[in-house]
């Protein structure tokens, strides 16, 4: 079981931000988000499965297509678009998914890299996950909302 | 990596994207309610109320039944983990990913 480091918050209605300070220069985690060779090491699923790379283009809007393919043979495919790349700070890119059974909308993936003293704190904000419409007309968390139902629900 | 209905989600947010709506949805946790009980607290007149719960019957949200001369509207609480669900199972994806990233970088793994 590997240990959970991650911070996970929900800042706005629409969005996901996930903070983890890892022990390694801030060229050294840009590269791993950028160079296929390195991606493969740690997005690759585990136990006998395999990513499967048809297209990683990185430069400003190059694209990419690659699928996790688990042992059990489920297939999650990713596709996406390089929007920023500005090593070694920031990476953002398109992102969509799909699981053979369903497709999401297009979402969108900043990753922003700032050096600390131990290495580097990585912050992933995934956002834009509901349809424009929909986005627009919120006025608060509908996260928030969810969970405080369930809270109701469940007492 | 996460397996959900696009459209039934859509539909979810945007019953719940209203205020009104949301405020019927957290009055319907207690129990079954008629559209008249609905509305009163709420100061919204019966069509506007039974507008409101066309969207969220639609959603799937809540389900109404006509008893008599009244419509019983009840909220169907498994719609809400599907939401949930989906949030969550990206979160989990990240959260793994990002460990396995730092792990790798350190040597770890």
């Amino acid at each position: 079981m590997t240990e959970n480091r991650v911070m996970c918050e929900s800042p706005s209605d629409s969005a996901l931000k996930a903070q983890i300070e890892i022990k390694a220069a801030p060229e050294k985690v840009f590269a791993a988000w950028t160079a296929v060779a390195e991606l493969d090491k740690w997005f690759a699923p585990r136990n006998g499965g395999f990513l499967q790379v048809d297209e990683f283009d990185c430069v400003l809007g190059g694209k990419f297509d690659y699928t996790m393919v688990f042992s059990d043979g489920d297939r999650y495919r990713h596709v996406g678009t390089f929007e920023e790349i500005n090593p070694p700070h920031r990476l953002v890119f398109t992102w969509k998914w799909d699981d053979s059974k369903t497709v999401s909308n297009d979402t969108l993936v900043t990753i922003d890299l700032e050096p600390t003293e131990a290495g580097t704190l990585l912050t992933l904000t995934h956002e834009r996950f509901l349809t424009t419409a929909d986005r627009d007309q919120h006025q608060e968390g509908w996260g928030s909302l969810i969970l405080r139902l369930d809270v109701l629900l469940a007492g | 990596m996460v397996n959900y209905q696009d459209e039934e989600l859509d539909r979810i947010f945007g019953a719940l994207a209203d205020p009104s709506r949301r405020n019927l949805v957290l009055s319907l946790r207690s129990g079954e309610a008629t559209v008249e009980q609905l509305g009163r607290p709420l100061g919204i007149s019966t069509p506007g109320v039974m507008k409101h719960l066309a969207v969220l019957e639609k959603s799937g949200l809540i389900t109404t039944e006509k008893r008599g001369r009244q419509r019983f509207c009840r909220l169907e609480a498994d719609r809400l983990d599907s939401a949930e669900r989906w949030m969550s199972e990206v979160r989990v994806f990240w959260t793994d990913r990002l460990n396995r990233l730092a792990n790798h970088l350190e040597g770890l793994e």
